[in-house]
């Protein structure tokens, strides 16, 4: 039984209410509105290396570092003032070996007339919990960085640059992009205006296309720059794909091909004017051609068939052997000469 | 003309406005970046040195006609009225400096009670504190309890682009040199100083009494670089002796 008693008389001291404040697991401190300390518990005194009776003529801003108690004389000073409480705010306290991160939490207490009378307020120690923080801000400030690289990279090559998310929705465009158009609404780039409206469904399709399949857009196209002038270009949009492999970001350029293209397609059109140039010249010289095979055909055929009459009589003579073979070969010869003459004289009516 | 100084914004002088509004015209704004203003007007080019910011002091001036401005600057704004003075004399009567530094960083024959290093501190406290700072303030500054949705439209607003204007302000603030100017301060000026301003100390406040023709310099028991905040009372004699 006097065991049982000394428990439950150790219980009741240690959830006294003195108790509970001196020893606490977070520091408890209250101040005046001019920040000197009238009160501390003994965890915040241990955590900053320090007695109780150090505090007796110290300022609540004294217990924090000098970058700290800046940002407290500025900003969280005067919100004490202006509000009735202060929550969630990172500092550091102590010195030396007792510098440590704390969330500051405080209630402020004001008269009838709103004038701050005493501000309580507890220190939660978060060192370790900084630690993944600042880590957490560090890797935000590094994606910050390449996010501004990209960005000085996408406006020092002279082509025009954009992103678009997996959706085809654009959300980013280098200068050049936006001097060209004299547009910086990114939706107006998701809609593709800056496409001649006869052409961009054709590009609307090509894009859609990319979209749903993952497949790499090139195409070229012509846009109409602020002065309403069509240029072409070469535009072509990379899918750029995260660790797992799925589509993150479409990354697009257009590369000007204006000049090329100009060249390109008058030389197209030359050539297609030349083979109408000669088309027309056959067709208008197929009569003459005609008579020409004709006329000549003629001239050759009558020698030939002379040729071709005398055969027989030959054929009748008592030949030697040789003789017979040189005339087989002459009756040979006759005939393909003659169908020689036939196919020419076909073909040229036929042109 | 209340002008306010980093961190904070025109409600910052809500103690010491009523003793004043019976006989002057009360005049109160927020920085480009602070409080209530619209954020599209930020220019970084403009708001690259403090002359940015005096620039819209006269403008307002000009904005609504005033003249013989009585101009209570807070911390950095002491230094702001300093340049808005020298850049349009006509317009101002006399100027106050609360807590005012003519340069925060230390040199090798100025004190001014900063490192670099102290700096780079606060930026990073700054940082680290942005979130929370911008969700207590928001319901604040849109001052409508009833319709907390307000301050969750502004804090949404102040997350997506206060930080860098904040970092930027105190960046401008802190490495300011106003000390050459002060000799040609042309209008009478009033320093008013906290005994114990861990910011801001006395020996500041008395180079910007030594250094500005017509100075006076009232130095408060209070303690903190908000005087007007912790002895309202106190800056509100000191003002109203002055002016």
């Amino acid at each position: 039984m006097p065991n049982r008693d000394a428990l439950a008389q150790e219980i009741e001291r240690l959830t006294d209410a003195e108790f509970l404040y001196q020893h606490s697991p977070c520091g408890y401190v209250s101040f005046n509105a001019e920040g000197q300390i009238l009160r501390i518990n003994k965890t915040f005194c241990q955590w900053l290396g320090l007695t109780q009776e150090d505090y007796a003529q110290r300022t609540f801003a004294s217990l924090l570092d000098n970058a700290a108690a800046l940002f407290y004389q500025m900003v969280v000073m005067p919100m004490l003032h202006r509000e009735e409480e202060a929550n969630e705010i990172n500092m550091k306290f102590g010195q030396g070996a007792h510098n440590f991160d704390g969330l500051f939490n405080a209630v402020a207490h004001k008269d009838a007339q709103g004038v701050l009378l005493v501000v309580n307020a507890t220190v939660h120690k978060i060192t370790n919990r900084k630690k993944y923080e600042s880590d957490l801000l560090q890797a935000k400030k590094e994606a910050l960085q390449g996010k501004k690289k990209f960005e000085f990279l996408s406006n020092s090559i002279p082509n025009l640059i954009w992103t678009a998310l997996p959706s085809g929705e654009v959300n980013f465009i280098n200068q050049r992009l936006e001097d060209y158009f004299e547009q910086d609404d990114l939706s107006w780039y998701s809609n593709l205006m800056g496409f001649p409206e006869a052409e961009r469904a054709v590009v609307q399709k090509a894009w859609n296309h990319s979209m749903q399949t993952g497949a790499i857009l090139d195409l070229e196209a012509t846009m109409v720059n602020q002065n309403g002038d069509p240029e072409w270009f070469l535009l072509r949009m990379e899918p750029f794909l995260n660790e797992h492999g799925l589509i993150e970001l479409w990354i697009g350029s257009a590369t000007t091909i204006h000049k090329n293209k100009v060249q390109q397609l008058a030389a197209q059109s030359k050539l297609t004017k030349n083979l109408h140039t000669a088309h027309q010249t056959i067709s208008n010289n197929k009569g003459l051609f005609s008579r020409i095979a004709f006329n000549q055909s003629h001239m050759i055929r009558k020698p030939l068939a002379n040729i071709m009459g005398l055969i027989p009589l030959l054929q009748e003579e008592l030949l030697s052997e040789e003789g017979f073979f040189v005339l087989k070969c002459m009756v040979e010869s006759t005939e393909e000469l003659d169908v020689l003459i036939k196919k020419v004289v076909d073909q040229t009516t036929s042109i | 003309m209340f002008a306010h100084g980093f961190g904070s914004d025109q409600n910052s002088f809500n103690a010491i406005i009523p003793a004043f509004e019976k006989d002057y015209k009360i005049v109160l704004f927020d920085y480009v970046g602070a409080g209530e203003s619209d954020l599209t007007f930020y220019d970084e080019q403009r708001y690259k040195s403090l002359e940015g910011y005096a620039m819209d002091v006269i403008d307002i001036c000009h904005a609504l006609d005033l003249r013989d401005v009585i101009f209570i600057g807070h911390s950095v704004s002491s230094m702001i009225g300093l340049l808005a003075v020298e850049q349009a004399p006509t317009l101002f009567h006399k100027l106050v400096f609360i807590g005012p530094s003519p340069r925060y960083i230390n040199d090798d024959v100025y004190e001014g009670g900063m490192e670099l290093h102290d700096l780079e501190g606060l930026l990073e406290v700054m940082e680290s504190n942005y979130l929370g700072w911008s969700s207590t303030m928001a319901p604040a500054i849109v001052g409508n309890p009833d319709r907390p949705e307000l301050g969750e439209s502004l804090t949404a607003t102040f997350q997506a682009s206060d930080p860098e204007i904040a970092k930027n302000f105190a960046r401008v603030t802190f490495f300011s040199d106003c000390r050459a100017k002060l000799p040609f301060l042309s209008v009478p000026s009033l320093t008013i100083q906290g005994q114990d301003d861990f910011l801001t100390s006395i020996s500041v406040a008395q180079y910007v009494q030594e250094h500005t023709p017509g100075n006076q310099l009232v130095i408060l028991s209070t303690s903190g670089h908000c005087p007007h905040l912790s002895d309202p009372d106190g800056v509100i004699i000191a003002i109203q002796n002055f002016i």
